[in-house]
């Protein structure tokens, strides 16, 4: 049975000179909306860029400068040493080594963070070889309007010529978001059922609520500070799960994880979502694609050691451990390919043992020795601090093992071998720090230097669960998150065990519970094809920020941006994503104007820079300051609710109703025949001939 | 019967049960709830009351109001003629019952239920009025919806929303262990809406003015039924909601307004005159008209009765009393620990009530002494800003509960409640009670939708932590030194809410916006041939 050609050609034939007028009317629509977007896009392009530089400006007195300073000391220290010391790159970390936390200067900067930071000194070296830090002199409030003007734009173009680099990698990558939120928003809303100009313009609306989100210029060109680079990825991240390209998605995450560890505590839901879908390759294809490309980004340290007197060394044995893994598994998937199908029905249960065997036996003759040298340094607290046992190792290799033999079991096409390949490299050099006691220091300052660095209920000035604990309920700023919550007192309950945590404990399991319920709404509506699932992905950044301990006041940043998204599911959550940015806007603003002496430099520039705006002896940094003050920490309840709506929303169903289709006889469809006249409601009691119930084209 | 009968009739037995026990179990709590509470009563409200229903006794119902003069400065009563009726009816019944009156707590007794049984009951009758009331509306707005799917669980809905009020921990607590009597504008509150929802706009008009003669501030509210009713293009609708609010006012402070009190011989002096007016306005309005028509009638009665009180001898210190003293009472920014937006804007930003903020052209009548009557315009306070946001939203409500009720909208019950919560978060001079309010109308939002109820239990547990932690400071529960009070259950509750005041005004602010933007997005009903998504 197949269709007749000319509805095939109705639906299917691209415009072209037998186009039809309905065709070439839905092509000129295309073009137009294509246009208008190409249009839109670029004035809100120059727009933003010219907010951007105008915001930096504004703000230069008030730039968080022992941030800042702390961002060029570091990058400007590697690029000294790669440049003139003949060192590397990779050298940084393993100088600070493994940093006592009361260290200061300390370096808690994540690999791609520091990488960015290098580069962005290299570029200023070209500009300015080794010229200082610019220092920040109030523009004193002078008489003469000319030349006090002459004073004030020159001291900008310094600040300009030397943040240059940075905020053109900020304004790039807040532009790679808004293109992300666009595809994203678009690509959710059209599967929806929207029609394609809806879906385009809701897509833009989002990229455009990216683009000006006043919390992400605030904290990349006020600050300026990097804490926006975990958005786009994220939203990248989202934007390939939902288009299927699951190790790719991992990749974007990775990339997002190098750049700040924040993206970490969102990472268990991409992995979750696909689960509670029953997807397990899909999971197995992200967590791939992630330890692929943060392995290969990190090798540089997890494959070499450090001596001594800090030269480098190539581990041999490691790198031979994160190439031969990898290698015998591709291999093992190629050969199971060509071998399976010769082998007959009753001799395929060989293939399992050559497998395992193929598998197992060149890593544990890789590692064997390797483990008969390190096994006396694992008891060594120095070697390694955080590891309890040689059984972690252990426990690694067989996880290893297990994946590396259900890969060679299951991988079928190349893009999946390559993602195994890539990932079990990945994984496997990761785990060398722990074999093989490889360079460990970046991934200390990186991802484990700041959950135990600052072991405060907030940092900063944050309004948050905690930070209302702290202010109005009186737990102490610094040994709050250690202090020990006993749960379940009642001995019957517990078998007369009691259950007590830390309040750090505390609170982030109950993050890590609701992460998870959030992850199930995730996994329904992208299963429902749903608009919430817009919402849904972005509760975990709420939940993030309004829950755990050791939260800074730009973290809301992260929710507030990628909130952006959210107008494709409904105005109100849009609106709920504006609130978080005004509320972030505030809290960042609070903290870069705390001190009394900035408010006054503040006050002093503006009347200077922006006399037409400001009068003389304006007191507008300390108004503004009042008002900040004023919302801190109580605006967090406020941000509770909006954590509580975000979550209702993603855990409510949605019930799709059953669609009802028209009953018509079937040949009405296929068959050339004429459709039969309609009955009469005078004949319709009259019985009429069974109807085959699937028709059969005639002969 | 056959099994479809059954069915049929399973969903109203199951419903008649659940009522039945609930209604045990509610009036057994609510009993209980008086001798759990005896630590924290807060004994100056009831107080209060019984000072005034002694009073009330003693010198006639009637001449209180005379004998006190409650005046500018001079805030001695604060009572409407309705709630010092209760007040005198139950002094009277512990005098017929031989019960101690000479002075409140001078005897054991007076901490009983038994000694306060008439008020308590009468409070749950309120209650119970409201419940039902509350059923009424849900089962209404559900039945009459255009969508079907909202005509199958309007019967367990209904009795879901009345559950809800029956059982509202905000409510009982302030009925039953403050106690107070902020209950009893709520039925005549809920069943004014179902007036309206029915078109009986007359009796909507009279229940309201009713209801402000035991609590005035239910015409802070009140006022937006006419105005729904006139943005439903129904002007004779509004017309009638008005003559009815004017006509119950008058009918309750008829006694006074037909007789004025002589200070001298201590007794009331009736005018003939003005009671000769009344009935002739009221017989010409029954029978000139060629149909009897129950608001002119009502207009009449009403109008003659103001005349009187206004011109022809009668005294207005009752009507001051009720409706006037609560305005100029307590000037400040917020009454007790109440978390709304003046106690944000006075905590944090020290803003006070009288603080001016700008000035706007004044316009004001005179008289002819040259003393200032009405004034738009002129000075606006924080107090006036305030006020005003409040009306404007209020309206803002009122006109979409109008379109809302045209498209037989559900949210018509939110649009119509949602004055009350911005009444508590919004102007000066509230007290923390009033949340109250607000939670027994959330009830009726299970008419909506899951989410907004939720909303309104987030609201009823903000209504009942303001009442408990007034209910416990009033007590000095928290004072430093009281051994064993402060590590005693109420203490931790004391320490547990107190920190919330006035933060947590932020997250009524953030659900006033909430429900706002929910009343205002359009009804979004799936096309007629949609693809397989879902919003």
């Amino acid at each position: 049975m197949s269709l007749p050609d000319a509805s095939i050609a109705t639906f299917n034939t691209p415009a072209g000179p037998d186009a039809t007028p309905r065709s070439r009317r839905a092509m000129i629509k295309t073009i137009v909306m294509w246009t208008v977007i190409a249009i839109v896009s670029v004035i809100a392009l120059c727009a933003g860029t010219k907010l951007r530089r105008g915001f930096f400006d504004f703000a230069v007195p008030i730039h968080f400068q022992s941030d800042n300073y702390r961002n060029y000391s570091w990058g400007f220290y590697t690029f000294y040493n790669a440049h003139d010391r003949g060192r590397s790159f990779l050298d940084t970390f393993d100088d600070a080594g493994i940093q006592d936390r009361r260290n200061n200067p300390y370096i808690d900067y994540s690999p791609g963070r520091l990488a960015v930071y290098t580069m962005w000194m290299r570029a200023h070296h070209a500009v300015d070889a080794y010229g200082p830090f610019p220092a920040k002199p109030p523009p004193r409030a002078n008489k003469d309007i000319v030349k006090q003007a002459a004073e004030v734009a020159a001291w900008q173009q310094t600040q300009r010529d030397f943040w240059r680099w940075f905020l053109d990698f900020n304004t790039v990558f807040e532009a790679i978001g808004a293109v992300g939120a666009f595809l994203l928003t678009r690509q959710v809303v059209r599967s929806a059922g929207a029609k394609p100009i809806r879906a385009n313009t809701i897509g833009l609306i989002a990229a455009l609520l990216l683009w000006f989100n006043m919390g992400m210029i605030i904290s990349a060109h006020g600050w300026p500070s990097g804490d926006m680079w975990v958005v786009p990825p994220f939203i990248w991240a989202v934007y390939l799960c939902r288009r299927g390209n699951w190790a790719l998605a991992g990749a974007a995450l990775a990339i997002g994880t190098l750049f700040k560890g924040q993206q970490f505590f969102v990472l268990p839901m991409f992995i979750l979502w696909p689960l509670f879908q029953l997807r397990w390759r899909a999971a197995a294809a992200l967590v791939g694609g992630f330890l692929g490309l943060f392995g290969l980004a990190t090798c540089g340290w997890t494959l070499t050691h450090v001596d001594a007197q800090h030269v480098r060394y190539k581990d041999w044995l490691a790198i031979l451990f994160a190439v031969l893994l990898p290698l015998v598994t591709v291999l093992a998937a190629i050969a199971r390919r060509l071998l399976l199908p010769r082998l007959s029905r009753e001799r395929r249960w060989v293939m399992p043992i050559v497998l395992g065997a193929l598998i197992v036996l060149p890593a544990a003759l890789a590692l064997w020795p390797s483990f008969v040298w390190q096994l006396p340094q694992f008891s060594d607290p120095k070697q390694a601090p955080w590891i309890a046992s040689s059984g972690a190792a252990y426990l690694i290799l067989i996880l290893l093992g297990t994946a590396s033999a259900l890969a060679a079991q299951y991988a079928r096409r190349w893009q999946t071998l390559t993602t195994v390949g890539l990932g079990l490299f990945g994984a496997s050099a990761l785990a060398s720090m722990l074999l093989f006691s490889t360079c460990f220091a970046w991934f200390d300052a990186g991802y484990m230097f700041g959950t135990d660095h600052w072991e405060f209920m907030v940092m900063g000035l944050t309004s948050n669960l905690p930070g209302i604990m702290t202010k109005r309920f009186g737990w102490d700023q610094h040994g709050g998150p250690q202090y020990m919550v006993s749960l379940f007192n009642a001995h019957w309950y517990t078998l007369g065990y009691k259950i007590e945590m830390t309040l750090k404990t505390l609170l982030f399991s109950i993050y890590l519970l609701l992460l998870v319920l959030s992850s199930m709404g995730v996994a329904m509506h992208d299963r429902r094809n749903s608009t919430r699932f817009l919402v849904a992905v972005v509760t975990p950044w709420v939940l993030f920020f309004t829950i755990p301990c050791q939260i800074h006041e730009r973290y809301l940043l992260f929710a507030a941006a990628a909130a952006s998204i959210c107008i494709g599911h409904s105005i109100g959550a849009a609106l709920l994503g504006v609130f978080l940015t005004a509320v972030t806007w505030v809290m960042t603003i609070h903290v870069m104007i705390g001190n009394q002496l900035i408010r006054l430099t503040w006050n002093r520039y503006l009347e200077a820079a922006y006399p037409e705006w400001f009068d003389k002896k304006t007191t507008f940094a300390h108004q503004l300051y009042r008002f900040c003050e004023g919302s801190h920490p109580d605006i967090g309840w406020a941000v509770i609710l909006t954590a509580l709506v975000f979550l209702w929303i993603t855990l409510t169903p949605v019930w799709v109703r059953r669609r009802t289709f028209p009953l018509l006889p079937a040949f009405a469809v296929v068959s050339p025949k004429p459709a039969p006249e309609p009955v009469r409601r005078d004949e319709a009691s009259i019985p009429l001939e069974p109807q085959p119930l699937i028709a059969v084209e005639p002969q | 019967m056959g099994w479809r009968t059954a069915v049929k009739w399973a969903w109203p037995a199951v419903c008649v049960i659940v009522a039945a026990l609930a209604l045990c179990e509610g009036v057994r709590l609510r009993w209980n709830l008086w001798e759990w509470t005896q630590p924290i009563r807060f004994v100056g409200d009831i107080n209060n009351g019984f000072n005034h229903g002694r009073r009330a006794s003693e010198w006639g119902y009637l001449n209180v109001y005379e004998r006190l003069k409650p005046e500018p400065g001079r805030a001695t009563i604060d009572y409407g003629p309705l709630r010092l009726g209760v007040m005198s009816a139950w002094v009277s019944w512990l005098k017929s019952n031989d019960y101690p009156t000479t002075d409140y707590r001078s005897d054991d007794v007076q901490k009983t239920r038994a000694y306060h049984a008439p008020l308590l009951n009468f409070n749950m009758t309120m209650e119970l009025l409201a419940a039902v009331a509350a059923f009424l509306l849900v089962w209404h707005v559900r039945r009459r919806s255009i969508d079907p799917a909202q005509h199958a669980w309007a019967l367990p809905l209904s009795l879901l929303a009345a559950l809800l009020v029956w059982f509202n921990p905000a409510s009982m607590l302030e009925a039953h262990a403050w106690p107070q009597w902020d209950v009893w504008p709520m039925p005549f509150f809920l069943f004014a809406l179902y007036c309206g929802l029915r078109r009986w706009w007359l009796a909507a008009g009279l229940l309201i003015g009713f209801g402000s003669m035991f609590k005035g501030q239910i015409l802070m509210v009140g006022w937006t039924i006419p105005l729904w009713a006139f943005c439903m293009g129904d002007w004779r609708g509004a017309l009638r909601t008005i003559v009815g609010v004017f006509a119950a006012i008058m009918l309750v402070g008829s006694p006074w307004a037909l007789s004025n009190y002589d200070e001298a011989t201590k007794l009331r002096i009736i005018h003939p005159a003005a009671i000769g007016i009344t009935v002739l306005a009221t017989l010409a309005a029954i029978l000139v008209p060629r149909r009897f028509s129950p608001a002119l009638v009502c207009f009449a009665i009403a109008t003659s009765l103001y005349v009187s009180m206004s011109w022809l001898g009668g005294t207005d210190y009752w009507y001051r009393s009720a409706l006037d003293v609560g305005t100029w009472h307590f000037h400040t920014m917020r009454m007790g620990p109440t978390s709304n937006l003046p106690a944000i804007l006075e905590t944090q930003w020290q803003w006070q009530i009288d603080d001016l903020l700008f000035t706007l052209p004044a316009f004001a009548y005179r008289d002819s002494a040259g003393a200032e009557g009405l004034r738009i315009g002129g000075d606006i306070t924080m107090r006036t800003l305030l006020l005003s946001i409040y009306f404007g939203l209020s309206a803002l409500c009122a006109v979409r509960a109008a379109f809302l009720d045209r498209g037989r909208d559900t949210r018509v019950l939110l649009a119509l409640s949602i004055p009350w919560l911005l009444f508590f978060v919004i102007p000066c001079q509230v007290h923390e009670r009033y949340l109250v309010f607000v939670s027994m109308c959330a009830a009726t939002w299970v008419a909506c939708g899951a989410g907004v109820t939720l909303i309104g239990v987030v609201l009823t547990v903000v209504a009942f932590m303001h009442v408990i932690v007034c209910m416990i400071g009033s007590n000095g529960i928290d004072w430093v030194g009281m051994e064993g009070m402060y590590d005693s259950p109420f203490g931790f509750i004391r320490r547990l809410i107190d920190p919330t005041n006035p933060g947590i005004a932020w997250l009524l602010l953030l659900a006033v916006l909430i429900l706002l933007y929910n009343i205002f997005t359009p009804v979004r009903r799936p096309p007629a041939c949609c693809g397989n998504g879902v919003n």
